[in-house]
């Protein structure tokens, strides 16, 4: 499951964000920052026990289970009499959650106790790697469905470069040159003519930031896939 | 006569890089390289600084000119988008730099400028592709412009050996051949055995082949490139003799000179690393018999 993978600011800096304001409600998430172990049940208790501490009164918490969902909205409408009593909202939620609660209110400030770092898997307890940039511009189908464009730190699609040692990246003697990985799947494919093809340079605003794409209603699939 | 040239009429090229001074001792650099006239085959011109900011290169350049050296301009990808890739070479070629050294450039993982974004959004054998486009006498998207560059061009290679699929160090060369690359620059040198293994592998395709050589001072400072540069780069052997050695640039010369005795039946040239030292190239070059 693709996850929005975050770390928590330094206590400096959230309590810098928070240094105008004295009643705080802490909003956790139960999706990615509960699984990343940044903003879960535990970490929303912790954190309040900390600000508690500092000289905080903590008005109230929540988890929400999804922030980013559209439901955030009637789950923040039930603490709405907590919310009043705070100066700040304290978010423990990935940008996504801070800003679907930001929209919520117009009268109340947000703080986010998180940096959103990246979109990615935990692929053992505890690491989390970053697999797809959302370049808009997918090459998994020459590559044998490896990202060179997320896992190569060049992001080099003709790879690999001079930095390449023994499997291993030059960045990072425990990190595995993507490239390397490529060529081995591409072998076991039978396939390394697909490797000696030469990519032509790749087009870096394939959708124009801020992003926004328009389906319009007509073109969106009315079957359910039922029906032959 | 000029790089290309000696690289087909000499046995074996010499040439050293400088840093572009960021103040303004342009008079102390060309001192020392006044020294060694005639005796350099080309001066290439840094891009790339573990350390963060880099001076006028192309104006290095300039200057190298008009004191009658060959300067060789590199271009890397790191700092650089497409449009300032382009605007750099053309630049260049309207100064009268005629010799190109290409580098995709190192991941930035040392120095004061460690929070800037790097591009990457061309690679080495892409970049061919640039300098390629200039030279028939248009920009990367096929907007003609005034003033066709020309430019030899060469590019890096790993010369360790051994430490990746082989297929995949050759795959490299061979497109950079197949656009045009006109010689390759090794990663430095210091074991001589590899080197040889590894030009064994690439003397079929008939292409010049410069070694690099760091002229390395001390045991501290082959310790950092190890660190920084390439993990296990400088052999402990080297260091220990570098550590026990009463007189270190003695050391150091000796070093210089084997690997080089070495390196002038293997390949068709070396290329200097002084490292602050290019006040003793000189003694170096003599030591060597270059």
């Amino acid at each position: 499951m693709i996850r929005s993978i975050t770390r928590q600011k330094t206590p400096e800096e959230i309590s810098g964000l928070l240094e105008p304001f004295t009643k705080i409600f802490i909003v956790g998430c139960g999706t990615c920052t509960t699984m990343a172990r940044t903003g879960g049940q535990p970490e929303v208790v912790r954190m309040a026990k900390s600000l508690q501490e500092a000289g905080k009164e903590i008005t109230g918490t929540m988890m929400i289970p999804v922030a980013c969902d559209e439901l955030t909205h009637e789950a923040l409408e039930e603490n709405k009499q907590a919310i009043a009593g705070a100066d700040v909202l304290l978010i423990m939620t990935c940008a996504f959650g801070v800003q679907t609660i930001a929209l919520h209110f117009m009268d109340k400030p947000v703080v986010p106790a998180l940096d959103t770092l990246f979109i990615g898997k935990e692929k053992q307890p505890g690491t989390f790697d970053e697999i797809c940039i959302q370049c808009g511009e997918c090459v998994l189908g020459e590559t044998g469905g490896i990202c060179p464009v997320a896992g190569c730190h060049k992001g080099l699609v003709n790879g690999p470069c001079g930095g390449t040692d023994k499997g291993k990246c030059e960045v990072d003697a425990k990190k595995d040159c993507v490239w390397t990985l490529i060529y081995n799947k591409l072998e076991a494919l039978g396939s390394l003519d697909v490797m000696r093809r030469y990519q032509d340079p790749k087009n870096y605003h394939v959708e124009p930031q801020p992003g926004k794409v328009l389906i319009p209603f007509e073109e969106r699939s009315e079957e359910d896939g039922t029906q032959p | 006569m000029d790089l290309k040239e000696s690289l087909t009429k000499k046995q074996f090229v010499v040439t050293s890089e400088i840093q572009p001074p960021i103040e303004a001792d342009m008079q102390e650099l060309l001192g020392n390289i006044q020294k060694i006239r005639g005796r350099l085959d080309g001066v290439t011109v840094s891009e790339v600084e573990l350390e963060g900011v880099v001076a006028d290169t192309l104006g290095t350049c300039k200057i190298l000119r008009e004191n009658k050296f060959d300067p060789i301009l590199q271009t890397s990808c790191r700092e650089k988008n497409r449009l300032d890739i382009q605007s750099h070479l053309l630049k260049a070629s309207e100064k009268g730099v005629k010799n190109i050294l290409a580098f995709t450039a190192d991941y930035r993982i040392t120095g004061d400028s460690l929070q800037e974004m790097m591009f990457f959004h061309v690679d080495s054998s892409k970049l061919f592709t640039v300098v390629e486009s200039l030279q028939e006498g248009h920009d990367v998207s096929g907007k003609e412009v005034q003033q066709k560059a020309d430019f030899f061009v060469g590019s890096g290679i790993d010369a360790g050996w051994g430490k990746n699929v082989p297929d995949l160090e050759l795959k490299e060369m061979e497109e950079m051949i197949k656009l045009g690359n006109g010689y390759f620059l090794t990663t430095p040198v210091f074991n001589l055995d590899e080197f040889q293994k590894f030009m064994k592998r690439v003397e079929p395709f008939g292409i010049p082949v410069i070694a690099e050589v760091i002229l390395v001072r001390t045991a501290g400072m082959a310790h950092f490139i190890n660190k920084y540069v390439k993990k296990g780069l400088v052999p402990p052997d080297i260091i220990q003799t570098l550590a026990k050695a009463p007189e270190k640039e003695k050391a150091s010369i000796e070093i210089f000179t084997d690997i080089i005795k070495g390196l002038k039946d293997i390949c068709q040239g070396v290329h200097l690393i002084p490292v602050g030292w290019e006040d003793k190239i000189p003694k170096f070059l003599d030591a060597a018999k270059l």
